[in-house]
């Protein structure tokens, strides 16, 4: 199935150190080998030295110690220009992409060997030929906002081919992307290494797709080189081992409850997204007390708007939403977090919290409507600086205390205390949307225990998750939902994936059926 | 029955003036605005460049008011660059400061000289030859920010100077760049207003026109042809507002209030396309990175 990689070195890197003025030992003595068409993923944690190596490899930062060979040659590189020049191309994670400019002139910006004029026929038919080689299909004439996640990282890996690179970073590079996306993703992966591109994705998360398609796997922890593995002698379990230090309990039980009192109840419920278009339509649902509910989509199929209804933070166009027997369709967002609504959104930053703003404000996001938050109109900031320490000390968030800047935290850390500022005031229904998404490994089982937790309080939560394997291993309910309906509601007893993997993917829109 | 006035060419000429004078002075502002840096301290820049050219060519002639007028206009830019991109000041408040340290300054300084120029300029029957100096400029910055890899480097860096950093384009260069050209080309449309236009030196000469200018920017969405008429059309309305009997003979207004005709008109374009349809197609046009000071990681 795949091709062999070369036993020739294009890349090899000696004893790479770096330290940050603070003190920290990103790196510690790494050393790595690279051959070259070979697909070489590099996993760690957050805070394991995989964005600092990164960097340097990219000429973002230069090391302390340490010499890098390209084809046997030392080579420093001084500016990512340098590294680009040498053959190395990165794709980021946060798309470095010109939305409002066309795919062509983002793939042409910056190429040294096109002159002053900007000559499109020439360019056009260059990169043409380069997508007919590697069999992509992309449409140079699309605005880049217009673009799918994965078609846009496809743009960055044909403007890193386009540019001559023949070593390919990839940051992070499926955390973004839908199921589907995924899958044209590995196939595009599995194409560039054909013609001889050694391939690095950096991984903290979704092992199992790297396991799919790398040659070679090197973990990193704490600046350091665990281990440096052929995919044959790795299993996912070991992986995950070597990379958090210590067996990590991957079960986690979910009780089975027995069905409480209706809380929630959404009757013919429909709504517009941002577009004018519709989001979701005549959707239909019991959410009882003390249950997961589990919304299982690829992203974009309503899911989104759906959890913003129900919240109060979009209008539906039609349905009611009855909270506890009353109606609250039209009931503020204010009145419904007093009643015990609560919302996860999957934006950490921007919605959940406020990135300038420190722990104690975001903390108090949540909680300023509380009287005994404020005395006269003023806010009680001691109490408040009391309550996020309580969240801090309780979701094991670390932070260096509670006046940090929310943007300073990582995303693991960051999720702990949304979901602690939620759940230390005990609500009756959380909206949980993504609440996973982005995060390692160890931080992700921390949320999911701690979702599976409510049940026994007695609190409802509403999973939203493209995650399949999440969506089983926490609800007690599966709603499939595609293009804005819940193709069915079933109890979680002995589902299968695959089955609820063909129904998210329309496999079974023609039955349609809304049970409620 | 309509009478042609016999003013009418006469007319014609001096609104191709002042659009001329709008359109250097925006064009430059384009320039800047594209590559992420906004300098609101255009009517500053002119003034500094009216009152740069009133002086020198009173003492030199008026080829060498042009040259110095342009000159002060550049290093303005350059100083409200080295503000906006190395120091990473609010660029409003920088530009602000600029305008209200050039309104003290040019009266402290050019006030006392209140007067008629020695010298005036040679005209092209009747119009000025820096009509079609700003038409070129126009032809030229539209030509370089569409055509060129220059110009897609100058709108990369105003979209997404991430981006534009790691294929690879020096951002802080692009931006000092544009900054010092878009204040140069201000400081010539000061001393164009100076020695061709008014031809006089009184208190605080530009009256608005270097915000009419800013507006005209965001009006044009950031596209030089559109702002090319809307420099017509605003120059049109200015020099009517100052003199409608040119074409209406017995125009009734007032002359006060004729002259808030053009800033009556910015703000009824400027609350129109502000209306949700038009300002998604504003917001998709608006250099995404405007305003924003870019920070390495």
């Amino acid at each position: 199935m795949f091709t062999r990689p070369d036993s020739e070195s294009i890349l090899e890197i000696r004893g790479l150190v770096k330290r940050f003025p603070n003190g920290v030992t990103a790196l510690d003595h790494v050393d790595l080998v690279m051959k070259r068409g070979e697909i070489h993923a590099i996993l760690g944690e957050n805070g394991a030295g995989k964005t600092t190596l990164m960097n340097i490899l990219f000429g973002i930062l230069q090391p302390d110690e340490g010499e890098i060979y390209l084809n046997g040659e030392k080579v420093v590189f001084r500016s990512p220009l340098d590294a680009i020049n040498k053959g190395i191309g990165m794709v980021h994670q946060h798309r470095r992409l010109i939305a409002a400019h066309t795919v062509l002139e983002n793939i042409i910006l910056g190429h040294p060997n096109t002159g002053k004029f900007i000559d499109k026929k020439k360019s056009r038919k260059e990169v043409e030929e380069l997508c007919r080689r590697f069999g992509f299909k992309i449409d140079l004439d699309a605005r880049v906002w217009q673009l799918s996640a994965g078609e846009k990282q496809l743009v960055e890996i044909v403007r890193a081919l386009y540019r001559g690179a023949k070593i390919l970073i990839l940051d992070e590079p499926t955390s973004v992307l839908t199921p589907p996306e995924i899958d044209a993703f590995l196939d595009s992966i599995k194409a560039v290494s054909k013609e001889k591109v050694t391939l690095v994705p950096f991984v903290t998360h979704k092992l199992p797709e790297v396991f799919s398609i790398s040659h070679r796997v090197t973990i990193l922890r704490r600046g350091k080189v665990v281990k440096s593995l052929s995919i044959a002698e790795a299993s996912i379990p070991k992986l995950a081992e070597y990379m958090v230090g210590r067996e990590l309990s991957f079960e986690l039980e979910r009780v089975p409850t027995e069905p409480g009192a209706e809380i929630l109840r959404v009757e013919k419920l429909s709504a517009l997204n941002d577009k004018g278009l519709v989001a979701f339509k005549d959707v239909d649902f019991v959410l009882r007390q003390g249950e997961i509910f589990g919304v299982a989509g690829v992203t974009g199929n309503g899911q989104q708007e759906l959890a913003e209804t129900i919240m109060g933070l979009r209008k539906p166009v039609g349905g009611k939403i009855y909270f506890d027997g009353k109606d609250i369709t039209k009931t503020s967002v204010l009145d419904r977090l007093k009643m015990g609504l609560a919302y996860i959104p999957p934006e950490r930053i921007g919605v959940a919290a406020v990135g300038d703003l420190s722990l104690v404000d975001n903390v108090l996001l949540m909680y300023y409507f509380e009287k005994e938050m404020s005395r006269g109109g003023m806010i009680n900031y001691k109490l408040a600086k009391q309550y996020t320490e309580k969240v801090i000390s309780e979701f094991n968030v670390v932070a260096p205390g509670p006046t940090t800047k929310a943007a300073h935290l990582s995303g693991g850390n960051l999720q702990k205390l949304i979901l602690g500022r939620v759940l230390l005031k005990t609500p009756k229904i959380i909206i949980a949307n993504l609440p996973t998404q982005g995060l390692d490994i160890a931080a992700e089982n921390y949320v999911r225990r701690k979702l599976l937790e409510c049940k026994q309080k007695g609190i409802s939560v509403v999973l939203i998750s493209e995650n399949l394997d999440e969506i089983l291993q926490l609800s007690d309910r599966v709603a499939p939902i595609f293009e804005g309906r819940f193709v069915d509601i079933l109890e979680n007893i002995n589902l299968r994936k695959e089955a609820i993997g063909a129904m998210i993917a329309g496999g079974f829109a023609e039955r349609g059926v809304n049970r409620a | 029955m309509i009478e042609i006035s016999p003013t009418l060419w006469p007319f014609t000429t001096r609104f191709l003036e002042v659009s001329t004078i709008l359109v250097l002075a925006a064009v430059g502002e384009l320039l800047t605005q594209r590559s992420g840096v906004i300098n609101v301290g255009i009517e500053g820049l002119m003034l500094f460049g009216a009152a740069t050219s009133f002086l020198t060519a009173q003492a030199f002639g008026p080829l060498w008011g042009f040259a110095t007028g342009t000159l002060v206009g550049a290093f303005l830019g350059l100083f409200h660059a080295m503000l906006s991109v190395s120091l990473r000041v609010n660029q409003i408040i920088s530009g602000m400061g600029v305008w209200l340290f050039a309104t003290g300054f040019v009266t402290y300084w050019a006030d006392r000289y209140t007067g008629p120029l020695k010298a005036t300029i040679p005209r092209i029957s009747g119009l000025t030859p820096a009509f079609f100096i700003a038409l070129a400029v126009v032809i030229i910055i539209w030509f370089v920010l569409t055509r060129t890899h220059f110009g897609l480097k100058i709108r990369s860096v105003g979209e997404n100077p991430a981006a534009a950093e790691v294929s690879g384009v020096n951002v802080t260069w692009t931006r000092y760049f544009c900054t010092t050209v878009g204040g140069a080309l201000g400081g010539f449309s000061g001393a164009v207003l100076m020695l061709s236009y008014l031809g006089a030196w009184s208190h605080l000469p530009t009256k608005g026109l270097g915000w009419l200018a800013f507006g005209l920017v965001m009006f044009s969405l950031w596209r030089p042809g559109i702002l090319l008429v809307g420099a017509l059309a605003f120059g049109f309305v200015w020099q009517f507002a100052i003199s409608p009997e040119s074409i209406f003979p017995g125009f009734p207004a007032p002359l006060p209030v004729n002259r808030m005709l053009p800033f009556l008109l910015t703000i009824i374009i400027l609350t129109i396309i502000s209306t949700e349809r038009f300002r998604r197609r504003w917001a998709l046009m608006k250099p995404e990175a405007l305003g924003q000071p870019y920070i390495k990681e």
